[in-house]
């Protein structure tokens, strides 16, 4: 696994926070140069406790007082994301990260940072639930938006949030954010059930309201599940009939860790085992022209005429192959597993 | 509750039930009389919801939805990212049916010069789209190799992500031509009109142009493979039809597109009688249709009937605008447009040929002068259906187009009727067939409509959603 953050030992004649990236050629303030395994700041220099290699153009976010950096954006990484909360007002029956009341509110950094970042760079921004700081949320985004308009943002978020005054925020922002909300069944007592909320489908359905008005990107996030397979058609239907504005339908399998690991028995479907309920709403998906991908499914778990919507959706810090991966053709174009995979799909096999 | 604009048509003596975002059901007499005495219980108005066809409050999800695919389907590019290119009115076939856009192989002056190069460079540069699909059209193209590679060199230059399709006869496969072809950005489109004997009457006349002609296109496959490129037939024997598809289906084509004889150029004069004949070639295409459905039903090797694909598409995917002889509205001078070999601006290229039989002229400008925006604004009056006097009545409305430049062609005037046009009567009939088809729920039929819209050939039926019984 790869370390995102790492303990370090210092000289900084600093006790604020800052933002540094990793540049060979450069005179920038922010610029920080290896010199035999230390870092060379303009505040001074830092080593790492543990063994870690930085990337040329990584972007780190440096926490004196506590001896400890964050990677904040490494540009080989296929997802770099802000963690921006853990709290949530959700509780879902397969949440892979359950809430804690722990939040990383450094909204200035994080929009130093960003300002750095390469031309056209997406920023995942998850939680938690990050709404629930919208105000910060969006100031943070308005200001690096007017200095990096390139840049754009795919928020994580449970949708409860919005209100009719966050229509100037939404539409301020709605080139550079592609909003990501989950809609777990087309049935209002079951979606309120996973999610744990009561009210959680109404509201949902009143807040898309104001994404749509507002000009906003929506991904729609399905994980899937024992509890919504049968269900999976009908959303796919309610899609297309109520949100068939939004930029992507997500079917999302399970990562086996937090609540979902608790609750693995009564939620897990094996899709390799049964592709059916999925091949249904995939080929309504199709028939409707609703853009349709699969998040978190290893190619070989998907029947042949749907591998093409299988997408590389694991991050790479927690991905692993096993070992009959080695003799797969299309392992380059594969999500692979979850670091905390074992062995719960029937059917896993090298494609060659 | 507040229906939005609805209107209706029988099919197989059920109710089609239709609005301008395109959402359709099927329900009884009954049904349509409580529809329009706005008669509705609860469990048909929790239908007509869930359809898009009511709403619940002014900007609802389905007020949202129902708007974001009107718009969807009106909404045309203002960037031009189609564009066809005469390179050289030069061939050297002579083609039955050729619809004059052509002079004799060595005749001087007939093909870009220096100038329109340049011209065009400066044209290309101005263009604000990311996309553009440019196709040489004739003439032969492949009679100026060099031509087309500068052509070539010149868009990409401004416009990277760039494609073009070069429309030849396939009677020139020289290494030079090769290479050209071996580009990813660069696909082949050619005729092949059905049985080889039809193939040599129509077009390659002798023996040795036509031996040379499927020695080259199967050249071609084997070397590039079915996505390089495409077919079209010109049906002139409406009994010929099968013929047509074995032949292209043992070629190994996937797709077909089964066309009558284009109505313009000399072919009116060679084949008047066909090209007026719509009856008649309603019952072949059916025929064909049914054949093609059969032949997928049990064999492995799928066809798609291009004529099906794009009418379902237009059904089920607003926003499929890509065919310009169906959509609407269907501005000229917008976002395609044809730039003869003379440097001339043609809305279409049935408007080129038209222009130069003398029939009228349509001529919107030149690269020399730019666009002649007066000329452009006229033409463009009539150029959607939205308020033509026949089609407000029509349940196809939203899924059908607009062409005045075929009404022109047959008619010398767009002011007749719609219902007494070629375009309409073929289009009615097309869309009726699909609607037919989803309403009877045979399987075949089923089996068809699914592997056309989505490659997915199978027997569910997707569409129970449509009924309301």
């Amino acid at each position: 696994m790869i370390s995102l953050n790492s303990k370090i030992v210092h000289n900084f004649t600093t006790d604020e926070n800052f933002v540094l990236k990793v540049e060979k050629n450069s005179q920038s303030i922010n610029s920080c140069l290896e010199n035999s395994n230390k870092f060379e700041t303009s505040y001074g220099s830092f080593q790492f406790i543990n063994n870690i290699e930085l990337e040329e153009g990584e972007i780190l976010i440096i926490f004196p007082k506590y001896n400890f950096i964050e990677r904040f954006f490494r540009p080989n990484a296929n997802a770099n994301t802000i963690l921006l909360t853990e709290n949530c007002d959700q509780k879902c029956i397969m949440c892979s990260q359950p809430p804690k009341n722990k939040d990383y509110l450094y909204f200035d950094l994080y929009e130093k940072a960003c300002v750095l970042l390469p031309m056209n760079t997406f920023i995942g921004i998850s939680g938690g639930e990050p709404t629930l700081f919208k105000k910060e949320l969006f100031q943070m985004i308005n200001k690096v938006i007017e200095k990096r308009p390139d840049i754009k943002f795919h928020i994580l978020s449970n949708g409860q949030h919005f209100e009719k005054s966050d229509m100037d925020d939404l539409k301020a922002t709605n080139d550079n954010i592609l909003w990501a909300v989950p809609l777990y069944s087309s049935s209002e007592v079951i979606h309120d059930l996973i999610v744990s909320k009561k009210g959680a489908y109404k509201k949902l359905y009143s807040n898309l309201d104001y994404l749509c008005l507002s000009g906003s990107n929506l991904e729609i996030r399905t994980v899937f599940m024992k509890t919504n397979a049968e269900d999976l058609e009908n959303i796919a239907l309610k899609i297309h009939k109520n949100f068939s504005w939004l930029q992507v339908w997500a079917i999302m399998q399970l990562e086996k860790i937090g609540y979902a690991k608790m609750n693995w028995k009564s939620i897990f479907y094996d899709s390799s085992f049964n592709f059916d309920p999925i091949a249904k709403a995939l080929t309504i998906s199709k028939i409707y022209n609703i853009n349709a991908k699969l998040y978190n499914f290893p190619i070989c778990t998907v029947p042949a005429q749907f591998r093409s919507l299988a997408v590389k959706s694991i991050s790479d810090w927690k991905q692993k192959y096993l070992d009959d991966c080695k003799n797969c053709l299309v392992k380059n174009d594969c999500c692979g597993f979850f670091e905390w995979y074992d062995d719960s799909y029937k059917n896993v096999r090298a494609i060659n | 509750m507040e229906l939005l604009p609805w209107q209706f048509q029988e099919i197989n003596s059920k109710y089609l039930i239709t609005n301008e975002a395109g959402s359709f059901f099927f329900c009884d007499e009954n049904n349509l009389k409580n529809l329009i005495n706005q008669n509705i219980d609860p469990i048909f108005e929790s239908f007509l919801l869930n359809q898009n066809f009511t709403y619940e409050y002014e900007n609802d999800m389905s007020w949202n939805n129902f708007s974001y695919n009107v718009f969807k389907r009106k909404k045309i590019d203002h960037n031009i990212n189609y564009l066809i290119l005469v390179p050289t009115l030069r061939c050297n076939l002579n083609c039955s049916y050729c619809q004059v856009s052509r002079v004799n192989e060595n005749v001087l002056g007939y093909d870009w010069d220096e100038e329109t190069l340049n011209l065009y460079e400066r044209f290309i540069s101005m263009q604000e789209t990311k996309q553009i699909k440019i196709e040489f059209q004739g003439g032969e193209p492949t009679l100026r190799p060099d031509l087309l590679k500068k052509i070539i060199d010149i868009t990409t230059k401004y416009i990277p992500q760039s494609e073009f399709v070069i429309c030849t006869n396939l009677s020139n496969l020289s290494t030079e031509l090769i290479d050209l072809y071996s580009n990813s950005n660069v696909f082949i489109s050619t005729s092949l009109d059905g049985p080889l004997l039809t193939h040599k009457n129509q077009r390659t006349a002798n023996e040795y142009q036509t031996t040379n002609f499927y020695n080259n296109l199967e050249e071609i496959i084997n070397k590039f493979g079915f996505d390089k490129v495409s077919a079209l037939p010109t049906i002139t024997n409406f009994n010929e039809i099968e013929k047509v598809i074995d032949e292209y289906a043992n070629f190994g084509f996937t797709n077909i597109f089964l066309r009558p004889v284009n109505f313009q150029g000399f072919a009116r004069k060679s084949f008047k009688k066909n090209s007026f004949d719509t009856s008649s070639w309603k019952k072949s295409y059916l025929r064909a249709i049914d054949y093609i459905f059969q032949r997928n039903f049990i064999s492995d090797h799928k066809m798609k009937e291009f004529n099906f694909e794009n009418s379902l598409k237009r059904i089920f995917h607003p926003g499929s605008n890509g065919f310009v002889d169906l959509r609407t509205p269907n501005f000229h001078g917008r976002d395609y447009m044809v730039i003869d070999y003379d440097g001339t601006y043609y809305p279409t290229d049935e408007s080129r040929m038209m222009s130069r039989i003398g029939l009228i002229d349509m001529n919107i400008g030149s690269l020399k002068n730019g666009y002649n925006e007066s000329k452009i604004n006229q033409l463009n009056i009539n150029q959607f259906n939205e308020t033509d006097p026949d089609c407000i009545h029509c349940a196809y409305q939203q899924y059908c187009g607009v062409d005045n430049v075929d009404m022109i062609s047959r008619y010398n005037t767009i002011d007749i009727p719609k219902f007494e046009t070629f375009f309409c009567n073929t289009n009615m009939f097309y869309f009726d067939q699909i609607f037919k088809r989803i309403s009877q729920k045979k399987d075949i039929d089923i089996f068809n409509i699914n592997g056309h819209l989505t490659d997915i050939f199978t027997t569910d039926n997707y569409f129970i959603n449509h009924y309301y019984d």
